[in-house]
Formats: structure tokens, C-alpha cells, sequence
């Protein structure tokens, strides 16, 4: 080897200065390898991680957050015109105050917590589906269930996140603005109701979606058939409840069949949601009919719950059943 | 390193791998079929992703289906095509690395390592879905290298690398084989299995039809008379010497070309000893030897094709 001549033009970096000839050789790994515990919260990091990149995560995070934007707006409102504007607007007992506007921002929010859900959890699965990806990650140290567990969990933290955040924006506006007029020993236990509806939501949402995208090879069809499911049960049972209950409806009985009206995907989460928060909606309009106004109970918990269930198990069931790392070819 | 025990695998009623018995040991094995012969199946098996539907796969002594401490200890770059299109190279090889075990306070420089080897640390930065095929293969075969696993198996490795990717993935294959792991490579391309190695899983139609040295099982092919291809000016009078022998069953001469004959004999071995003296004894000139049966390709077209 013969050093450069003067003058020429040879840019020399200090390794190739050490070693002119670049060393390519393979270089062993003599570490420790670590036995992870939570070997699924790396695959849900990938989804959360791949949603926060994204510029529509944070629009559908700030539509869905505009509905307790509103509520924090009325109840500024009714501060400061005073209990007229409360009678008008927020006619609850003393201790739902709080919780029905938090109920009734989640409410708002709820079409927009979907269409984030279904983002975010139509690919989780479908993706790797496309490009039997699941073999990469099962020839590491990670069973079916970490991956299942990871690709829920990566939908579920994202739907708690936008639903816990804005509301407890909500809760330290009501707490922080209202702490004089007996927010924490007329409603101790809100924070927990916050949490319960939030992990409810996130957890309704992710068992269907991935459920769902479980089945499918496309992205695309993934999420058209989440949409579908959701929004078909809603207008379906919306539908059903018109046509079986018009008689009642016209003779100035609203709440008849508050089971079947909350009959869809939609109904089951916003009717859990109104079941933890315990609160009775009561709207002050008075017609013909309704000369005492209009007083609406959460439906049926029990009922409600055991559909919220199914919905989680059947979710859960469908992905367990159908994840696997190679196609089989059927006979 | 790795047991096949009987081993057999059926989809419904399609089989996939049929009554498999054999043991692999360190050292680079390139297992070989036409499509369909059940290669990814064996792979499958071995990598602990397919459960053998009877008979047992096991690696370092114990079964290898679904189980950590194996796959541990083990590689895999499976044939897919394109993953994570979001994620960029180094994302991915990192990704996979924290699940192989790699620790954090170890994960970027073993990343940056693996990403050297494979020659992909220029474009480690760019989104997977900019990449080419070829540097799809490579960041495939960076995560399987990255915590350094004693047993490697490459499912088509070298598919849409251009020939300097081949021959730098090839070089990486044998040198990781050197040091003492399995490495287990499908190919289709028998001519480059053959630059990788000698030992070969020959399969077809879900059964294991060759398995170990490329020419010792070209010798045991008694049923196909070993060819040998001589070039010389003085072809028809060679062509008389070799018929004198009684092991030779024919010498064909060219007719596109006067100066090659093309000899057939049962006994390559003695053959072979044999033809020099005669060379030696009576002036001939030999421009050109070559055996055509004494490939990968002869063995894989009489195994497989007949």
C-alpha cells in the first residue's frame, strides 16, 4: 500500500486513516439477551407510535375533543348569567351535575372516538395480514397472545388517550372553577366514573375493530366493514325503534324502548358510558304532551352491559381465532 | 443442532411436508425444490411457526414450536416482500431487535452493526416503502442477524438483490457459517447455492428426496451414467482409446464441433484415473474437461425431474 500523492485529491476521513480498507466483517453480538415481561407493550408501541405521526390522529383527536370544549363553554355561560341559564341548560340533580356534562361531552365525541378507533384499528391487523408480517414477529420470542394482546393494546391506548384527556380537561375546569360549590363532596367519586367510561370506550372500540381487521388481508376492506358494522347497527336499530314505537312516541312517551333505540354498537358504548356516570337526563322543553318535560334513565345495565360484553368477546374471539402465522391452505 | 423426526405436516388434506427424518448440523445448508416441494413448510416447522402435524421438530434439543428459548437462539427472514411501509429501516431492525431480547442500552449500537453488515446504513433513515426489493431483503436479513443467533434460516435470501448484493449476502452467509452457526438457506438458483455451498436438503413434493454432500450424492445416482466433456483436435482417436475401456458406456461426438466428445461411464472415479495415463501415453492435446453431471444442477434435474 502506497501512500497518496502530494497533491492529490484524496479526502481521507479519520477511519479510513486508521484502516484504509473498510473493515465489512460481521460483528458478534457477545451481550446479554433480556427475557422481556411485557413483550406485547412493544407491539402496541409500534401502533401508538404510528398514530401520533400521523396529521389526521390529531385532527380526530381535536374534533372529537371539541364536544368538551362546548360543555366547558356552557358551564362558563351558566357562571356568569347565572341560575336562569342552569334551568335552561343543565337541569340535573345536585350531585350529576358534573357528571352529566361529562356524559354529555362523551356523547358528542363518540362518532369522532369511531372514526379515530377504526383508523387506528382497521389496519392494526389487516396490514400484516397483506404481507404475512405476523411471521417476522413470531420468529422472535413472542407468542400469538402477546401479539394480540400487543395490536389491542396499541388501539386501546390511543381511544383511552383521546377519551380520558378532554375529559379530564373537563374535570380540572369543572373542579378547579366549581371547588366552592361543593365539587368534590357532591360528585367524590367523578374520577373514577372519567376513568371507567374511558377505559369502557377504548376497550369496545379496539376489541371490534381488531377483531375485525383480524379477518381481512386489505386496510381498506377492514375498515369499511368496521364502518359498516357501525354505522348499519345504528341506523337499524334507530329504524326498528321508529317503526315499533311510533305509537308511543306520538302519544309524548319519548324514553319507550330506550333498549331497542340503544341497540347498535354506538347505543351499547353511549348507554355503559350513561351507566357509569349514573346520571339522569332531563331536558326542560315542555309540549302537549310532555307537559313536565322530558326525563331520560340509562337503559337497562345489565342488558346493556351483557351486549357491551358480547361485543368485547366476540372481538377478542374472532382475532384469537383467526391469527396465525402461515396461510393454510384449506383441503 | 436441528432434529426432524418423522416429522410430517398436512393442510386438510394437502400435505406439505411428508414423513421428514434427517439432522442439521452447524455450517451453511442449502435446502433446494421446485415450488410446491415444501420448503417453506420445513422452514416453518423448524422456525417453530408451523406445529408438525406428527413425527417432532426439534432445534438445541427441544421442540421448536412456539417456544422463547428457542426462537431466542434463532434468525428467520421469511420470503415476504414488503412490511411496515411506515417504519424506516432502522425502525424496523430496531424494533425487531428489542423483541429478539437486545437490550436498550445496547439496541442502537447493535442496530447501527447489523445495519454496516447488511450495507444498509446510508438508507437506514429512508421510509421502508422507498426502498427497493434488494434493500427490502437486506434490512429482512438485518433483524434476523441482530442478536446474533446460532441458528439462521434465510427463506430465499438473495430474491431481487442485483449480483453485488448477491455475492456480499452470499460472502456474509458462509462467513456466518464459519464461525460455528446453522445456517439454512431455500434458494431456487442452483448456481448460486452452489457458490454457498456443498450440503444440500434436496426435497420435492414434500418429501426428502437427497440430503448432505452435492457430489457424494451425485455418485450414489447410479441409474444416470456420469457424463464427462473433453475438448481436444485429435477427438476421434481419443474417442477410440476411451471405447477400449469397459467401463465406458458411450462417446458421442459433437457435430457442431469436431473437437468435442461427451463420454458416459458408470465408474466417474476410475474413469478419472484412467484418463490421464491414456492422455500421457499418446500425445493428446486436452483443451477443455468438464463433467456436466457433476453439479448441483444434474443432481437436482435427476432427483427431481427424472
Amino acid at each position: 500500500m502506497t501512500a497518496p500523492q502530494a497533491g492529490a485529491e484524496t479526502q481521507v476521513t479519520d477511519a479510513a486513516a486508521v484502516a484504509p480498507i473498510a473493515d465489512l466483517s460481521y460483528r458478534h453480538y457477545d451481550g446479554p439477551l433480556k427475557d422481556r415481561k411485557l413483550r406485547w407493550w412493544i407491539v402496541a408501541l409500534v401502533g401508538v407510535r404510528w398514530a401520533m405521526k400521523r396529521w389526521w390522529f390529531w385532527l380526530l383527536f381535536l374534533l372529537s375533543s371539541a364536544s368538551y370544549g362546548f360543555w366547558a363553554l356552557m358551564l362558563f355561560v351558566e357562571s356568569r348569567l347565572g341560575p336562569e341559564f342552569r334551568q335552561m341548560m343543565f337541569q340535573s340533580a345536585k350531585d350529576e351535575r358534573f357528571a352529566t356534562v361529562l356524559f354529555r361531552s362523551y356523547d358528542g365525541s363518540l362518532f369522532w372516538l369511531m372514526v379515530m378507533a377504526l383508523v387506528v384499528g382497521a389496519p392494526s391487523i389487516a396490514a400484516d395480514n397483506r404481507t404475512n408480517a405476523l411471521q417476522v414477529y413470531l420468529s422472535k420470542p413472542l407468542t400469538k397472545a402477546d401479539y394480540l394482546l400487543g395490536k389491542w393494546a396499541g388501539v386501546f391506548t390511543v381511544v383511552f388517550a383521546a377519551t380520558l384527556l378532554p375529559s379530564l380537561f373537563l374535570y380540572a375546569y369543572c373542579m378547579l372553577s366549581f371547588w366552592s360549590e361543593g365539587f368534590f363532596r357532591n360528585e367524590p367519586w367523578l374520577i373514577l366514573r372519567v376513568l371507567g367510561v374511558a377505559a369502557m370506550s377504548a376497550a369496545g372500540f379496539a376489541s371490534l375493530f381488531v377483531g375485525v381487521s383480524a379477518w381481512c388481508r386489505s386496510t381498506m376492506m377492514s375498515a369499511a366493514i368496521g364502518a359498516g358494522l357501525y354505522l348499519a347497527s345504528g341506523i337499524m336499530a334507530f329504524i326498528l325503534w321508529m317503526a315499533l314505537h311510533i305509537r308511543e312516541l306520538e302519544a309524548g312517551h319519548p324514553a319507550a324502548g330506550a333498549l331497542l333505540q340503544n341497540a347498535s354498537i354506538s347505543g351499547v358504548l353511549k348507554s355503559m358510558a350513561w351507566n357509569i356516570y349514573g346520571v339522569t337526563i332531563r331536558f326542560p322543553m315542555r309540549g302537549p304532551n310532555m307537559p313536565d318535560g322530558l326525563t331520560l334513565h340509562p337503559p337497562n345495565v345489565w342488558v346493556m352491559g351483557a351486549a357491551y360484553s358480547g361485543i368485547v368477546i366476540l372481538g377478542l374471539m374472532a382475532a384469537r381465532f383467526r391469527v396465525r402465522a402461515v396461510e393454510v391452505v384449506s383441503g | 443442532m436441528i432434529a426432524l423426526n418423522r416429522a410430517s405436516r398436512w393442510y386438510g388434506q394437502v400435505i406439505g411436508v411428508n414423513d421428514i427424518s434427517c439432522r442439521i448440523g452447524p455450517g451453511l445448508t442449502a435446502l433446494l425444490g421446485p415450488n410446491g416441494a415444501g420448503k417453506s413448510t420445513l422452514m416453518k416447522m423448524i422456525t417453530g411457526q408451523l406445529r408438525p402435524t406428527t413425527g417432532h421438530v426439534l432445534a438445541f434439543g427441544e421442540r421448536t414450536f412456539a417456544n422463547a428459548r428457542v426462537l431466542r437462539r434463532l434468525g428467520y427472514c421469511p420470503e415476504i416482500e414488503t412490511s411496515y411501509e411506515d417504519m424506516t429501516g432502522r425502525q424496523f431492525v430496531s424494533m425487531l431487535g428489542v423483541m429478539a431480547g437486545v437490550p436498550t442500552s445496547a439496541l442502537q449500537k447493535r442496530t447501527e452493526e447489523v445495519l454496516d453488515t447488511v450495507r444498509m446504513s446510508q438508507w437506514a433513515d429512508r421510509r421502508i416503502g422507498g426502498y427497493s426489493k434488494g434493500m427490502r431483503q437486506r434490512v429482512k436479513i438485518a433483524q434476523a442477524i441482530i442478536h446474533d443467533p446460532e441458528l439462521l434460516v434465510l427463506d430465499e435470501p438473495l430474491n431481487g438483490l442485483d449480483p453485488v448484493g448477491r455475492r456480499e449476502m452470499t460472502d456474509l452467509f458462509v462467513r456466518l457459517a464459519g464461525s460455528g452457526r446453522c445456517v439454512i438457506v431455500s434458494s431456487h438458483i442452483l448456481y448460486e447455492v452452489e457458490q454457498m455451498t456443498h450440503s444440500i436438503i434436496l426435497m420435492d413434493r414434500g418429501r426428502l428426496r437427497a440430503i448432505g454432500d452435492v457430489y457424494q450424492i451425485r455418485a450414489l445416482i447410479d441409474a444416470h451414467p456420469h457424463r464427462v466433456a473433453i475438448q481436444t483436435e485429435r477427438s476421434r482417436d481419443l474417442a477410440k482409446r476411451l471405447l477400449d475401456l469397459s467401463y465406458v458406456l458411450s462417446v458421442r461426438l459433437s457435430q457442431d464441433d469436431p473437437t468435442q466428445l461427451e463420454v458416459e461411464t458408470r465408474m466417474p472415479d476410475l474413469f478419472y484415473d484412467d484418463l490421464p495415463r491414456i492422455v500421457l501415453r499418446d500425445g493428446f492435446l486436452i483443451t477443455g474437461l468438464d463433467s456436466p453431471d457433476n453439479n448441483l444442477e444434474a443432481v437436482f434435474r435427476y432427483l427431481v425431474k427424472g
